[in-house]
């Protein structure tokens, strides 16, 4: 291990203690039905008087969005800036996730044209999802939860907030997926082919057809929303069995590298195939 | 229940993925692709490059193979034909030998009667003439000079017949 490395990680643990005592010590709540009061709750901001659905933010999902973007992005240019024939680390890292993803997609998608757009969708999909699983289910840090009206920031007390286990998140990338798999359909086999496509392979199964394809974005945004939704409060509860102080390596490893590594990677096929199923 | 509420985080969301799908598109995925060109073509410009290499050592090989195979050839071909040339030589040899040894012994044996004959008749002389003095001595008294050689010549003649 690297001096430097050393070094951060002992900054982290005595902080990561520190703060954790100092939860254990004057945080936390006696009673357990304290905890669970505002769990299934989000930190919702009201942007202006009138209310309606573009007034109302959440601003934990945006921040953390924007702290992994900011972290990708900074990533993307320092590798991008020196990409080279032969790669150093960083860049195997990167090429190594794009092998994995190209592969997938060039062996899913027929149609040649729409190989390198779907893979760059899939991929930043990928990519994105499997940070904010992670992130949220593996790594301590800050927390926010609203009970009674009112937010409470504590740090170190559970993982950091996952910006997939807001539905607005999922749903958002899923109706993206859906939208873009029927403009390739249209793309590929023109307008009266994808028009037809709905009528097959009787007129009477249009409506069976409609909903089947309403069907891929619900169950497409549903399932890492419960998935990671669902990994955030277990770990959250077994965080305060144990008072929030020594979490569970198992639960955090399972429900935050391996599910959200899966999940990740599920939702990212799932956009493939759908894509595909459309084209072909 | 606000957990499931979809409000304008969903739109920030999608600006959100946009963004980021522009940005690594610019900086990754567009030089991931150029980068897997170039090396894709230098792969096989390697790939060409070592056919080529190898057929051109197969050629080389085979070239060598049969200069080897030719020079084989001619080494054998040397090696007989001085293996026949050495027998050549060495028949010829025994046979000048064996003439040489058949006129040595010819000669020899010329030699040998020439100077057995020279010897007879010098034996003969001797004897001839210690003949001619044992007559002499007995004769000596009862004939004169002149009777005593016509006698022994005529003695001797006819031992000569």
């Amino acid at each position: 291990m690297k001096r430097k490395t050393k070094i951060g990680l002992i900054i982290f643990l005595v902080v990561y203690f520190t703060v954790g005592i100092i939860n254990a010590i004057f945080f936390v709540p006696k009673d357990a039905s304290q905890v669970t009061q505002g769990l299934a709750s989000r930190w919702i901001v009201q942007i202006s008087d009138k209310a309606a659905w573009y007034t109302r933010i959440n601003p934990l999902t945006i921040i953390m969005s924007w702290a992994i973007i900011v972290g990708l992005i900074i990533f993307a240019v320092k590798v991008g800036k020196n990409f080279k024939l032969i790669p150093d680390r960083k860049q195997s890292l990167a090429e190594s996730v794009f092998d994995f993803m190209y592969e997938i997609v060039e062996s899913v998608i027929d149609d040649p044209r729409f190989v390198k757009p779907t893979f760059m969708i899939s991929t930043t999909l990928f990519i994105y999802i499997a940070i904010a699983n992670v992130l949220g289910g593996a790594v301590p840090g800050l927390n926010v939860t609203v009970a009674g009206g009112t937010v409470k920031f504590t740090l170190f007390s559970d993982t950091f907030f996952a910006p997939t286990a807001d539905l607005n998140t999922n749903l958002t990338y899923a109706l993206m997926v859906f939208v873009i798999s029927h403009a390739f359909a249209i793309k590929a086999k023109g307008f009266k082919g994808w028009a037809k496509s709905w009528f097959e392979p009787n007129p009477i199964m249009f409506p069976m057809n409609v909903i089947g394809e309403l069907a891929k974005p619900i169950s497409h945004s549903l399932r890492l929303f419960g998935n990671i939704g669902g990994g955030a409060i277990l770990t959250f509860m077994l965080s305060y069995l144990v008072k929030y102080l020594f979490l569970p390596v198992v639960f955090w490893g399972f429900f935050g590298l391996f599910v959200g590594l899966i999940q990740a990677l599920v939702f990212a096929m799932l956009a493939v195939a759908y894509i595909s199923a459309q084209i072909s | 229940m606000d957990m499931f509420e979809i409000n304008l985080t969903s739109v920030v969301q999608l600006m959100n993925f946009l963004i980021l799908l522009y940005v690594l598109k610019v900086y990754l995925y567009d030089k991931y692709f150029k980068v897997m060109d170039a090396r894709k073509e230098k792969i096989e410009g390697e790939i060409k490059k070592a056919e080529d290499l190898r057929r051109e050592a197969e050629e080389l090989k085979k070239q060598a193979s049969e200069e080897l195979k030719s020079v084989r050839e001619r080494s054998e071909e040397i090696i007989r034909k001085a293996s026949e040339e050495a027998e050549n030589i060495i028949n010829e040899a025994k046979k000048r030998a064996e003439v040489e040894a058949d006129k040595i012994l010819t000669s020899a044996k010329e030699q040998i009667e020439r100077e057995r004959a020279e010897m007879i008749s010098e034996v003969e002389k001797k004897a001839g003439e210690v003949a001619i003095v044992l007559a002499m001595k007995i004769l000596k008294g009862t004939l004169d000079e002149k009777a005593k050689k016509e006698y022994l010549m005529k003695i001797l003649k006819g031992s000569e017949k």
